[in-house]
């Protein structure tokens, strides 16, 4: 089997980093759920308004269930997280179409209860994660969306090893 | 009346001419006598009487001479006009070029004739504009070679004598300040600069570049990555395209 059935496929360097920058937006948006839902409150019943104490099972699941939420509708929608964005990758169905709703949300979860999987893509010889051979998809390097190129056209097919720097 | 006249006088002159030769034998004969028997003591004093009446003579005939040549002379130049004269009959070119004069100036003392010439007089009599509005300045400046001027100057000797402390303590910044409208100018600047677009495609510049730049790095270190990996699995790879 040859490594280069990977060329064109993201490594786990820059998956990392995508998954790293994913974990601070949820983060964030987990803190911004979670003081929403307090000034909710707050203005529901102002007089026996206390700060929110959730337990840390509570927190947990509000987290995996927002980064799962996250990512389903992401991957659903244009196949890119934040992170993918700024690292210039895209999810996509090895057909290079679009994930479907259920395939989002299967590797969503997935990848939110085992993200270790994800170390994988730097064994797998095509660059995939557990997720990716579980729900069929892969992860490409995609840097035409500032360019205004069709979101689906296959990604450079040049790496920056080959280009004179 | 003339004819009897005439004949009247060469009659008497016929009967005159033997009296006249008869007495002045006479009279030789008789002063012949008196010499032959004068002493010469009385030749001594006569000559002597002689001497002296022939002195005084000349001195009266010098005092008269000095006594009447001026008025006469004076009457004659009165009556002449010398400068026609000199001008009729004398040749001034011939004598003008017979005068020497170097040897007139060297013996002129030019100091003492230029301290005697009030200056100040002769230059208040002096028109300038009218010199001034009769020079051809263009002409003479063309005439000029104003590059081998300034390539006899040395500048550098030059700047080395000035002192810059000296020159720039004598500007007055505040004043030189004073006189600039620095809000106006600022003002102008600022409108001339469209600062917002320059901001946004700074911004915009830098963060494309930075992004461009993670992403290649990240994906560099994919691929070294990829290459460890495949070493240590002793994964064979394909010839890179």
């Amino acid at each position: 089997m040859s490594a280069q059935q990977g060329e064109g496929n993201a490594g786990l360097v820059t998956r990392l980093l995508a998954a790293a920058v994913d974990a601070i937006a949820v983060v964030i948006a987990t803190a911004g759920l979670y003081l929403g839902a307090t000034g909710v409150s707050f203005f529901w019943s102002p007089l026996r308004f206390q700060w929110p104490q959730p337990s840390p099972s509570t927190s947990t699941l509000t987290l995996v269930v927002v980064a799962a939420a996250y990512l389903t509708v992401a991957w659903a929608t244009t196949g890119r997280t934040y992170g993918a964005t700024l690292l210039g990758v895209r999810v996509l169905a090895r057909s290079r179409k679009r994930l479907g709703w259920v395939r989002a949300m299967l590797r969503a979860i997935t990848c939110v209860l085992v993200p270790i999987g994800l170390l994988w893509s730097a064994i797998s010889p095509a660059r995939r994660s557990w997720h990716d051979i579980l729900v069929g998809t892969v992860v490409v390097y995609d840097r035409y969306r500032d360019r205004g190129r069709h979101a689906m056209t296959p990604e450079r097919t040049t790496s920056p090893m080959n280009r004179s720097r | 009346m003339i004819g009897a006249g005439a004949a009247v006088v060469g009659l008497a002159a016929t009967l005159a001419t033997p009296v006249l030769s008869r007495a002045a034998d006479l009279v030789g004969r008789g002063v012949g006598l008196v010499i032959r028997h004068v002493s010469d003591a009385a030749v001594a004093d006569l000559a002597e009487r002689g001497a002296q009446v022939r002195t005084e003579v000349e001195r009266l005939a010098r005092e008269l001479v000095g006594w009447m040549v001026p008025p006469v002379v004076d009457a004659a130049v009165a009556e002449l006009n010398l400068t026609q004269l000199v001008a009729r009959h004398v040749d001034l070119d011939f004598l003008a070029a017979l005068l020497d004069v170097d040897a007139v100036v060297a013996r002129a003392d030019l100091d003492a004739v230029i301290a005697r010439v009030d200056i100040a007089a002769v230059l208040d009599r002096v028109d300038l504009n009218t010199i001034i509005d009769r020079l051809d300045l263009d002409a003479i400046v063309g005439s000029v070679d104003l590059d081998a001027v300034a390539a006899k100057i040395d500048l550098e000797a030059i700047v080395k004598r000035v002192d810059p402390d000296a020159v720039i303590a004598r500007v007055d910044v505040d004043a030189t300040l004073a006189r600039l409208d620095l809000a106006a100018i600022a003002r102008q600047v600022i409108d001339e600069i469209d600062l917002p677009e320059i901001l946004r495609q700074s911004t915009g510049a830098v963060s494309s570049e930075a992004v461009r730049e993670i992403r290649d790095e990240s994906m560099l270190a994919d691929e070294a990555l990829a290459r460890f990996v495949d070493r240590v699995l002793r994964r064979r790879r394909a010839a890179s395209p």
